[in-house]
């Protein structure tokens, strides 16, 4: 019997502890959203723990659309105070939000560099965006009319690549990634390529069918989505070592020992290439703060500036060191939390 | 008995000791049965072998942890920027963000490097001379290392040597130009022949300089030729960008090979204890988490394959004779059982998760023992038998077979509930509410051990208890229960040590955050609802991280810790039954 008391009083402990703790209320800032936001958001929270006598703040992944669904849901406790982004809020959930009195603040703390990177002992490649246009398209103009794509090779693409077959993985729909890589790169290529005019020529004008046509990728398998993060790509190009993968910039600056980064036009990626605006496929990386919480959350306001501080998003600071691109109008952006 | 029936009747003429056909086809289905049985314990047996030795061969080098002793110089300098006397106040006010610890253990590495006389700016140096040597010697430049010398600086030595390449380039640019005279061409190769000369190179000097009278003699086309045979100038360029390399190597470069970053506790201690200032103290900070795939020997620094990210070869020269000195050692990470998960591999740990893993425990323990019993004693020893107890027992069978994720959208939904009743906003994420989503999925698993323990108790019992006039209560208290514990006992654990290695569930309420989960700082005091990690989700974020020897090290390490704890659970389990188990 001695087993049951046992249970009752553990029991009790446990029923005691919860009611001491409920009757506090939330003093930590709750955070999620963007897995590619994810480590710089870690960084900072980190550092703002130990910095200052807030507590650190939670952080949690689930992705951005995720993030800004929750931002969304509502004023109070039980509801996060910033949503990480890799994607800006598209008017549907801005019209959620406000239906739901939440006030969201774009913050906006610098880019993310969007690199192809193939396996470190294969060939070398040097792409521009048509190349990408017309490898993975789903049907390509040819004379006149539309054909299922036949290019099973890189140098079927361009002859200047290697001769290696096209095995992308490309960042799933789910991703902020996939948005940033269909507009840069499959819609400037399709503008490059002249396919674009030719699609325009065949359809008769209608410009909105001919971006769809652009966008349709091929489901061949010569192009797989990788609806996880980064690591999975990884491990796909493990696998299939003549693949190309679409990684974040401070991912491969962290796997260099793996991967070899391609050229964009010309342009090898880094921080400063990125930063002056030569490499063309960089997004935007934010979180949206809801201002119905500040002054609510403790800490919520010194986190903002913190995250924002020359001496954490800027040159040379640790989220630059991990891969962020700096954003060069950083000034504004601090100038804009400031006073919230 | 079987030989029996298939040796007698079936054939009545044969000799007991010639093997009929039809016993040599049942001996041959017999020994076939075995060998695949064996196989596939075999086939078992292999795969737990790679699985244990994947995660043992990862996991277990990466619960040592490189350090670099250093001497960490409380430097008035950086303590106080403006002179005089440092205040704690003033300690306290230097922000983590002005580079205060990077400032700190950067001066200190320098000086712990430099006073075991390693020579910072010569090895580095060094590195770098080798390499320009190495490229100019392959292209036919002998002498490279007697050129340098003489220069002085490598950074002197880059410019002449890029000049000179200058000199190459534009003499093989004049040769290419169809319009361009003899004159010129000579004037230009003779101008690169002086500056190789010039630049040390003698012997290459004279080599060009031939290439002056191939273009008087038998014209320009044939000296680009005789030119482009030579591979100096690309060489040159190559030496060039090495050597300009021990100029970039500064404080930062220095200090990326630690790790020392968020130290607030050295400010803290320096505010409690002004004397400190000025003082030097022995610590050990942790080696960039990349540079220790080359101190393990995963990665050899010979080629960009080989290179840990990050690095190059000035700081594995570095390092190299940091470990000769005696600087760098390899210690266990005890650090990573109290430690809280960091994005930062040096000095992540899994303290909390560890400690949120043992409140769910605790809690499913409390939660599905006490329902689980409770039930399993009304089905099986008050409820009548008809068809709404047939209907629940069905129902318990299949809840045991519901996937868990079903159980956290369940969970999520029940959040989803008390939010909107106005409390609820407390629970997410906490302890409390992990351990009764994971409860609900071990309950069927106890309640099923549970009525098997009671079943097992023979009637006897019961009708003896009964017979002397017990009530049913008595009964199943007193005696059914007391026999059928350690059965009890063994499902509860076995159903606990699948819940402790149960994830999915717990990514839906809100368990796998990276921060923030400070469980450790309070344990006693409402640590069941404070924010938690579990030991499965963090074992998730470390197989997510960027860093390859985080996410091929330090996840194994966290898998091996919840392996032992499986095992000793499991370990626990058999012994309770061996030790208390009745046969009847």
């Amino acid at each position: 019997m001695s087993f049951a008391k046992l249970s009752v009083s553990v029991f009790a402990v446990a029923a005691v502890s919860a009611g001491v703790a409920s009757a506090q209320s939330r003093d930590t800032i709750s955070i999620a959203g963007s897995s590619t936001v994810l480590p710089y958001a870690n960084i900072v929270a980190e550092a703002f723990g130990a910095e200052t006598d807030f507590p650190t703040p939670v952080v949690e992944g689930g992705g951005s659309s995720t993030g800004r669904r929750l931002l969304c849901e509502g004023v109070g406790e039980g509801t996060i105070d910033i949503a990480n982004s890799s994607s800006l809020m598209r008017d549907s959930e801005r019209e959620t939000c406000a239906a739901n009195g939440v006030t969201p603040i774009e913050v906006r703390f610098g880019y993310d560099g969007i690199v192809f990177a193939s396996d470190i002992n294969g060939p070398s490649f040097a792409f521009t965006p048509a190349d990408w246009y017309m490898a993975l398209a789903a049907e390509l103009p040819v004379e006149g009319e539309m054909v299922a794509n036949p290019n099973t090779s890189w140098a079927d693409v361009n002859a200047d690549l290697p001769d290696q077959p096209i095995n992308a993985f490309i960042p799933g729909t789910n991703h902020g990634t996939r948005e940033v890589f269909e507009e840069n790169v499959i819609l400037a290529g399709c503008e490059e390529s002249g396919a674009m005019a030719a699609i325009l020529e065949i359809n008769g004008g209608d410009e909105d069918a001919a971006e769809e046509s652009c966008l349709a990728l091929r489901t061949d398998g010569a192009s797989v989505d990788i609806e996880g993060d980064y690591t999975q790509t990884l491990a796909n190009l493990d696998s299939t070592p003549t693949g190309m993968g679409v990684f974040g910039l401070s991912f491969y600056e962290n796997n260099t020992d793996r991967l070899q980064v391609a050229t964009m036009s010309g342009i090898t990626p880094s921080t400063e290439t990125i930063a002056s605006g030569e490499y063309p496929v960089s997004r935007p990386l934010q979180f949206y703060v809801k201002q119905e919480h500040i002054g609510v959350i403790p800490g919520l306001q010194e986190y903002v500036e913190f995250f924002l501080s020359d001496e954490i998003a800027g040159p040379g600071g640790p989220l630059a060191e991990y891969g962020l691109v700096p954003d060069p109008e950083l000034a504004a952006t601090q100038e804009l939390v400031s006073g919230l | 008995m079987t030989d029996m029936t298939a040796g007698g009747p079936a054939a009545p003429k044969s000799s007991l000791f010639v093997q009929s056909d039809n016993v040599r086809r049942r001996r041959q289905r017999g020994a076939a049965l075995r060998y695949l049985g064996m196989a596939a314990i075999t086939l078992v047996l292999f795969f737990l072998g790679v699985l244990l030795f994947s995660i043992f061969s990862r996991g277990l080098p990466a619960l040592f942890q490189y350090q670099a002793e250093i001497e960490l110089y409380y430097d008035p300098a950086i303590l106080n920027a403006d002179g005089g006397a440092v205040t704690a106040e003033e300690v306290n006010d230097v922000s983590l963000r002005s580079g205060f610890e990077q400032g700190l253990f950067t001066v200190s590495l320098r000086n712990t490097i430099e006073d075991a006389g390693i020579d910072i700016e010569g090895t580095v140096a060094g590195v770098w001379i080798d390499r320009a040597v190495g490229a100019l010697d392959a292209a036919g430049l002998s002498g490279g290392a007697e050129a340098i010398a003489a220069t002085g600086a490598p950074g002197d030595a880059a410019q002449v040597f890029g000049q000179t390449g200058n000199a190459l380039r534009t003499a093989r640019t004049v040769l290419a130009d169809e319009a361009a005279t003899t004159e010129d061409a000579v004037a230009a190769i003779t101008a690169a022949a002086e500056a190789l000369d010039a630049a040390g190179f003698a012997r290459a000097a004279d080599t060009v300089g031939v290439v002056a009278d191939i273009a008087t003699e038998e014209g320009l086309p044939e000296a680009a030729e005789a030119l482009a045979e030579s591979n100096y100038e690309q060489a040159l360029f190559d030496a060039a960008t090495a050597l300009r390399q021990p100029a970039q190597f500064d404080d930062g470069e220095l200090s990326a090979i630690i790790y020392a970053a968020n130290r607030r506790d050295v400010r803290d201690r320096v505010a409690a204890n002004l004397d400190l200032v000025g003082e030097t103290d022995r610590v050990g900070v942790p080696i960039a988490i990349s540079m220790t795939r080359y101190l393990s020997g995963e990665l050899t620094g010979e080629s960009q394959a080989q290179m840990p990210p990050g690095f190059n070869e000035s700081h594995l020269a570095l390092v190299d004779r940091m470990v000769e000195a005696g600087i760098i050692e390899r210690n266990f990470r005890w650090s990573f059982f109290t430690n809280v998960y960091s994005q930062s591999g040096e000095v992540a740990g899994i303290g909390p998760a560890l400690m949120g893993s043992a409140y769910m425990m605790l809690v499913v323990l409390v939660f599905s023992l006490i329902f689980g019993v409770a039930a399993s004693i009304y089905l099986e020893e008050f409820a009548p038998k008809n068809r709404f107890t047939d209907f629940i027992e069905i129902n318990i069978a299949n809840l045991a077979a519901v996937p868990s994720i079903v159980f956290g959208i369940l969970g999520a939904a029940i959040l989803f509930g008390l939010t909107s009743l106005g409390f609820g906003n407390s629970i997410r994420g906490t302890a409390l509410l992990g351990g009764i989503v994971l409860s609900l999925m071990t309950l069927p698993t106890i309640v099923i051990a549970t009525r098997a323990a009671l079943k097992a108790v023979p009637p006897s019992i019961r009708d003896a208890a009964l017979g002397v006039g017990a009530s049913k209560v008595q009964t199943a208290f007193h005696h059914t229960l007391p026999l059928a514990a350690p059965g009890i006992l063994t499902g509860t654990i076995i159903g606990i040590a699948q819940a402790l290695g149960e994830t999915a569930p717990l990514l839906l309420i809100g368990l796998s955050v990276s921060t923030g989960a400070d469980i450790l700082s309070s344990p006693f005091t409402g640590g069941l609802l404070e924010q938690a990690q579990s030991m499965p989700t963090v074992v998730y974020l470390f197989a997510q991280n960027e860093d390859a020897p985080v996410r091929e090290g330090l996840a194994q390490s966290a898998i091996i810790v919840m392996l032992l704890l499986l095992f000793a659970l499991n370990i626990l389990a058999i012994t309770l039954r061996r030790r208390f188990e009745r046969r009847w």
